[in-house]
């Protein structure tokens, strides 16, 4: 049960660029029946590895700009251990609450906003933007050239995911992603694969934390890790083939997901 | 980006994943073997964990199996530096020494970022 989890979480993780808190988490809590502070540990060691199965497979494709990876990631691990130090004077229900209400906006305005033909189109029309790179599109059959737009904005973003990452425990792909998309007009693979390799730097200060306070359950651990390299491993090699709106469509199943699940949390 | 980088960051986390896997694979043998069971420590001490690698002891070498795969993004970011001010791209190297030093602090502090 436990691996068979780990390979649902792993592959929907790495297709997605997000961490896999928000459904490792409840999973363990509420069906195997895991204190929080196990599942959490777990969650971290699961997120670490997810990324490294996954970004081991994405920058051989040339699908991370580990430039821009650096870059961001400098501002969100920032943000998370300015999160991490906020994080108790925070009203944790009202927090909640914002924060499910804030993901359904972030779905409906990324639903509506931008589609793969205006990312193509405001790379081909506009040659402003930094972090330069190409990579070979599996589902198009041909190399793209993109730059990051409005890299500020993103750069702002990235800053408030990490201190939700640090406040709340989750990974923050869910905002890192539609950032670099739709803001900075980075082709949806591309945002994925980037947001996966930041997710595991992130990771793994918090989860050598918890595993040197006692929080990690080895054998669940284990058992979930091999689920999620297998899982992570299936999805990272046939991503690049899958075409950028598939990968947003269900991205958008996941936020309004774990909006709803967040907006139950606060109101329970 | 160059193809060298990219190759050897690819290497880096897949020899982190396989090493981490063998490890868990071995940890199951041991277990076997032994007859013992895997345990849960209330507080981790590392020079312990290595002293029951050595002896085979099915808990610590699970126990490594996860040391190795969250060691293992920490590992890469360092190599991305090194490779960074070796090619003279500081901002790059600046922005790679920058996050390790943050995820430093936030281990200092006891921040599970």
């Amino acid at each position: 049960m436990l691996i068979a989890t780990g390979l649902g979480v792993g592959f929907l993780s790495a297709m997605l660029g997000i961490g896999g808190g928000s459904l490792i988490i409840p999973v363990m809590v509420l069906v195997f029946g895991y204190s929080i502070h196990t599942a959490i540990a777990t969650s971290l060691i699961v997120i670490v590895s997810t990324s490294n199965s996954a970004a081991s497979v994405n920058t051989l494709k040339n699908l991370v700009n580990i430039r821009l990876a650096l870059f961001l990631e400098m501002i969100t691990a920032t943000g998370a251990v300015c999160g991490g130090l906020i994080s108790t004077n925070l009203p944790e229900k009202q927090l909640t609450l914002a924060f499910s209400i804030f993901l359904i906006i972030v779905a409906i305005l990324y639903f509506k906003g931008v589609t793969h033909k205006d990312i193509v189109n405001a790379q081909a029309s506009d040659s402003k933007g930094v972090f330069e790179e190409k990579y070979f599109d599996g589902s198009l059959n041909k190399n793209i050239t993109y730059r990051a737009k409005n890299i500020i904005p993103t750069t702002i973003i990235s800053g408030f995911a990490g201190i939700i990452s640090g406040s709340m425990g989750i990974g923050g792909g869910i905002f890192k992603v539609p950032a670099m998309n739709a803001i900075s007009k980075i082709p949806m693979k591309i945002s994925t694969a980037t947001s996966n390799f930041m997710i595991g730097l992130t990771a793994s200060a918090g989860a050598l934390i918890y595993f040197k306070s006692g929080y990690v359950e080895p054998v669940v651990s284990g058992m979930m890790v091999i689920g999620v390299i297998l899982g992570s491993n299936i999805a990272a090699r046939f991503f690049n083939k899958l075409q950028d709106s598939t990968i947003k469509n269900i991205f958008l199943i996941f936020i309004i997901f774990v909006a709803i699940q967040m907006f139950m949390k606060a109101v329970n | 980006m160059d193809r060298h980088l990219n190759l050897n960051i690819s290497r880096l986390l897949t020899w982190g994943t396989l090493l981490s896997l063998l490890f868990i694979t071995l940890s199951v043998v041991e277990l076997f073997i032994t007859g013992t069971h895997i345990t849960t420590y209330e507080e981790l001490n590392i020079l312990q964990l290595l002293k029951g690698l050595v002896s085979f002891n099915p808990t610590d070498t699970l126990y490594f199996a996860l040391l190795v795969i969250i060691f293992t993004p920490i590992a890469n970011l360092f190599y991305v530096f090194l490779y960074f001010i070796f090619s003279k791209n500081f901002i790059s190297a600046v922005c790679a020494l920058t996050t390790l030093l943050i995820l430093a602090s936030a281990l200092i502090l006891g921040l599970a970022v």
